[in-house]
């Protein structure tokens, strides 16, 4: 398929791209067509990091094909439209502080844009239960000064965050054996700043601030070069103009990767003559190994022989901890740019100004889909108004991750010792299958950079290894 | 539309009250198709998103864009998209189909199902 029909067909979403066959049963599907194609490198899963390493795959002459379960690529995230704007329903921001996304952004000369939010000028915050409405200066230095004590020992253990267990030691194992939560109650700092930081924790790890280890935390200060203002400008501020699809075509521009979309996998199974990989339209697809770039939420959903080691089976089990909501709404009107930061209980716990639009645009994000059912609109007027009381909404979406089969989730961070207990075993290649993606990253792990990251190297690793071969 | 105003004053049931035209308010169905919109096209001979675009669905046999990659789940549904069949669907549609790809966890409000339903069928060649 020539470059400018692909990007077309990817950029619409469209399937004109797989080679679902065509012939057969009465559901389209043929029962049993194994391929008569072996690929050298089946990659599972189009999000980035398979994207990525598809495209470096295949770029070195290996024959590689890309299979996604969803009929589209680029995993947890895709770009839809609302209002009048190019929007990212799942992963969005990205900064020049990660340095894999930055470089293919600017490989393929991609505008950005900026959060609104990065100009607000009220801010909204909750005190024991009441609402404040205040400057930056009166909201951001008792947060900033939280923030200080929460990250401390950043500073110590995180000094080579692209080498996350660098400093392992007992000390660093026992901050990887507690919760953020735990952390935060120990700290001597004040409620509201508890308050502050129990929120803060809970939007990073997409959950209860219980839930995620404190250790796995303090990584996006250290990635940022332990500083509070770069880490928000690489976490929440710029985004792709167009949206993150058009990195993905861009670089599927880039691939010769053949691509199969609408087709999951099921089952991989290894033997001494290779790899085979059963998809759910009981396809037996062969390669020489694979690179597994299915979100870690899901693995557990594929069947593997022999059967993996027992410490992935009891991770990919456990899985991360994103499982939040995330949530675009329009409201009626001009308003200040607001920033609003409410208690990590609440529907939404944080809610800020994405478009200064003559209706503005809002985005949210709460810890709980139990909490607000995003699908209801008198849940989501109830959740703004806790910070807007006037608000009129004119319009929301937000998609649930969590119950869509093929990521079970949202963003990566990892419940108390996965690092320091998992990590390494997670990232160990089993037989011809290596495992990849955002949530086996080295360093931004839970975003679009370490997807890249992740992808790219083990596909780097397989390039060594074919020649070989 | 007056049989489906007489088979709504017949039926007690609130999941069987069906969308007619007389009560389907234009800015009320659009905003709640807003739910849908991110994944679906709704104008004749848009594109495929995430999902098919649906411009005249209603009444269309389940699983029917061609070059559409739909689940083995909803290409074994094997239903014709009635309202009433719509109504059951958006209400809990990874229960009705389980095995579905559309990650939606559904409609809870008969009032929002039946706006929905509104808005498909005004995009429609019926």
């Amino acid at each position: 398929m020539k470059r400018r029909n692909f990007i077309k067909n990817v950029a619409l979403g469209v399937a004109g791209v797989t080679a679902i066959p065509s012939s057969a049963n009465s559901s389209g599907v043929p029962l049993h067509s194994n391929s008569r194609k072996d690929y050298d490198v089946v990659v599972i899963g189009g999000g980035f990091a398979g994207v990525t390493a598809a495209r470096d795959l295949s770029q070195s002459g290996a024959k590689t094909l890309l299979l996604e379960a969803r009929p589209r690529l680029g995993g947890r995230t895709f770009t839809s439209t609302f209002g009048d704007h190019k929007m990212d329903m799942g992963g969005t921001w990205f900064g020049w502080g990660q340095p894999n996304i930055w470089a293919e952004k600017l490989k393929y000369n991609l505008p950005i844009t900026e959060s609104a939010a990065i100009n607000a000028t009220s801010f909204v915050w909750y005190d024991k239960g009441q609402r404040k409405v205040g400057t930056a200066d009166e909201y951001w230095p008792e947060v900033y000064e939280a923030y200080d004590k929460f990250y401390e020992p950043a500073f110590k253990y995180l000094n080579r965050p692209y080498e996350p267990l660098f400093h392992d030691s007992k000390e660093f194992r026992a901050l990887d054996s507690i919760s953020a939560r735990e952390a935060i109650d120990a700290l001597e700092v004040s409620e509201i700043q508890k308050d502050f930081l129990r929120s803060f924790a809970s939007i990073n790890g997409h959950s209860s601030s219980d839930k995620s280890s404190y250790l796995d935390q303090l990584r996006w200060l250290a990635l940022s070069g332990f500083n509070k203002d770069f880490m928000w400008a690489n976490i929440g501020q710029y985004k792709f103009k167009n949206g993150t699809s058009e990195l993905i075509e861009h670089m599927m521009g880039d691939s010769s990767a053949e691509v199969k979309l609408g087709t999951a996998c099921i089952k991989i199974k290894q033997s001494d003559s290779g790899v085979t990989i059963f998809t759910n339209r009981n396809e037996e697809i062969k390669a020489k190994f694979v690179i597994m770039a299915a979100p870690l939420n899901v693995l557990k959903d594929i069947q593997f022989s022999p059967a993996l080691s027992p410490i992935k089976q009891k991770s990919f089990k456990q899985g991360h901890t994103g499982s939040g909501v995330k949530i675009y709404i329009k409201i009626k009107g001009k308003h200040p740019i607001i920033y609003a930061n409410g208690t990590e209980d609440m529907a939404l716990n944080y809610l800020w100004t994405e478009y200064d639009d003559d209706d503005q645009i809002l985005v949210g994000f709460g810890k709980d889909p139990e909490k607000l059912d995003v699908y209801d609109d008198d849940a989501v007027l109830k959740a703004v108004q806790e910070y807007l009381p006037n608000a009129e909404i004119l319009e929301s979406f937000g998609y649930d991750w969590n119950i869509d089969p093929y990521s079970k989730g949202t963003w990566c961070m990892y419940p108390p010792g996965m690092l320091t207990t998992a990590f390494e075993e997670m990232n160990r290649p089993e037989g011809a299958v290596h495992f990849a993606g955002s949530d086996f990253a080295y360093g931004w792990r839970g975003f679009i950079d370490g997807a890249i990251e992740s992808g790219a190297r083990n596909a780097q690793i397989i390039i060594e290894k074919l020649k070989n071969v | 539309m007056k049989s489906f105003k007489l088979l709504s004053a017949m039926c007690f049931l609130p999941f069987l009250v069906i969308a007619s035209d007389d009560v389907c308010d234009q800015q009320a169905s659009k905003k709640a198709f807003s739910k849908c919109a991110a994944c679906h096209s709704v104008n004749e001979g848009g594109p495929t998103l995430l999902g098919p675009n649906l411009f005249d669905v209603v009444g269309r046999k389940s699983a029917s864009v061609k070059g559409f990659p739909y689940s083995p789940a909803l290409n074994e549904y094997n239903k014709i998209w009635t309202e009433q069949e719509l109504h059951t669907f958006l209400e809990k549609p990874m229960k009705v189909v389980p095995g579905t790809m559309m990650a939606f966890g559904g409609l809870r409000k008969v009032s929002d199902r039946n706006a929905v339903i509104c808005f498909l069928k005004k995009n429609s060649n019926k």
